[in-house]
């Protein structure tokens, strides 16, 4: 019983698309762009997509994107470092997180990336190098990452010496303010699910246990009983006791057996399942 | 040559076997209960998580709000704390419950103020994660979670409760669990 319920815990733990840590909410990655935020066009996400798949192939550098709606709690960089521990990116990687609904925005990075970059050089795409900032904060989005990208690959190219054709990348984007439509989270509707699963699997798993008996088992009462049944017919007889009585209990002469299987048996009584 | 035990000191053993069978098999059935109820709360998704999440989406409407009223707001740092506290991993159950009664009423007077509030009224973006959050919060707090945590540890407390058996486990040290309220 018990192996069957480690087994679906196990399971459970498997599909369950998101990880949480200490009450923070951190999406599940899914590719190059991470949008759970839904708030990036297709033809950005592709865009970026694309870059992130040159880049890589071109350079020793990754480039990650995610935009989550907000950060539970957590600052920008706080929540960028843990989700780029989360996603277990490696020293190579660069990842944008942006905060839609906190208008926030953070750079994390591995140490190969951070030195190939230059770690101010890279936070500066965010403020100095690119309209980026200023178009987050109008949620402009699309312009916003386009912006970025551009920048970034200025970056790449004078700091590592390599070029990345962008040609058909990027296009002019529309200035215009995204205008979200479904402002719900896919991570939160995950979790949702997760948790009223949850909540249905214990609930299965107490009224399974309930059913079942508590204190010793009837493996465990016969042991007892046996070990008793053994130790009395050890005993010796009372002095008083007819002749008849004491040969009764004189014993087959395989009590030490006795003694040992029944200490052996005790082990049932450990095991209630 | 043999020995043999003494008759007494048999029945004494025997005794013994069986008093360490029962009190053995108490208090690990007892424990075991109680470890199946602490699971609904401390467990992944269970009740904590629950409420740290309900403390996260609190937090989260403090980045709404500030956008709108003073940060300063009595109502905005009650949301404020009592989300600290739900998120705290060091707060009691007790305390949990008081806080998450907390953000509740907090929410309340928050949402009701936003309302209010010219900017908010015209923040079409806001009013719909104002919507997106509380809808969050209740989804929660309706969860299956809470409720099955509260049945498991009320029907193990009535347990813990019962004559001989289950004052024999207090005695062993099993203690009642904590209900949510």
């Amino acid at each position: 019983m018990k192996k069957k319920i480690s087994f679906l815990c196990l399971l459970l733990a498997l599909i369950i698309p998101f990880t949480a840590l200490a009450g923070v909410r951190m999406p599940v990655q899914r590719g190059a762009v991470t949008d759970d935020a839904n708030v990036l066009g297709k033809q950005i996400t592709a865009d970026l997509t694309e870059y992130a798949k040159l880049l890589s192939e071109e350079t020793d550098v990754e480039l990650h994107v995610a935009f989550v709606h907000f950060l539970d709690g957590l600052d920008a960089q706080s929540y960028a470092a843990q989700l780029f521990e989360n996603w277990d990116l490696g020293k190579e990687a660069v990842l944008l997180l942006v905060a839609a609904g906190e208008d926030s925005f953070a750079t994390a990075m591995g140490q190969d990336a951070a030195e190939a970059l230059g770690k101010a050089n890279a936070e500066n795409l965010m403020y100095t190098s690119s309209g980026f900032s200023g178009l987050i904060r109008a949620q402009q989005y699309d312009a916003a990452m386009s912006d970025y990208a551009v920048a970034f690959n200025e970056l790449v190219e004078k700091q590592t010496g390599e070029t990345i054709r962008m040609s058909g990348l990027f296009g002019a984007q529309e200035s215009v303010s995204a205008n979200v439509q479904n402002y719900g989270s896919q991570l939160w509707l995950d979790m949702m699910d997760a948790i009223e699963d949850t909540g249905v699997h214990y609930q299965q798993r107490y009224e399974q246990h309930e059913q079942q008996d508590n204190g010793l088992t009837a493996g465990g009462w016969i042991v007892l009983l046996v070990l008793v049944w053994i130790v009395i017919r050890q005993s010796r007889p009372l002095k008083h006791a007819p002749h008849r009585r004491q040969r009764r209990r004189s014993g087959c002469g395989c009590s030490p057996l006795g003694w040992i299987l029944g200490l052996l048996g005790l082990g049932i009584l450990f095991d209630k399942d | 040559m043999k020995t043999k035990l003494p008759f007494g000191v048999s029945v004494l053993i025997a005794l013994v076997l069986v008093a360490f069978g029962l009190l053995y098999g108490t208090y690990s059935g007892y424990r075991e209960d109680r470890a199946q109820v602490t699971s609904l709360l401390e467990s992944e998704n269970g009740l904590m998580d629950v409420l740290s999440y309900r403390g996260a989406d609190g937090m989260n409407l403090r980045v709404v709000a500030l956008r709108h009223l003073d940060a300063g707001d009595e109502d905005v740092l009650n949301m404020q704390n009592a989300a600290a506290v739900l998120q705290s991993s060091t707060a009691a159950i007790g305390e949990r419950a008081a806080a998450d009664k907390a953000l509740e009423e907090a929410v309340l007077a928050v949402s009701a103020k936003l309302q209010q509030a010219p900017s908010f009224q015209q923040s079409e973006r806001d009013q719909k994660y104002l919507d997106m959050l509380t809808a969050d919060l209740n989804s929660l707090s309706a969860s299956t979670t809470v409720s099955a945590y509260n049945q498991a540890a009320a029907d193990f407390n009535a347990q813990l409760a019962s004559p001989l058996v289950g004052d024999l486990a207090q005695l062993l040290g099993v203690t009642e669990c904590p209900l949510f309220e």
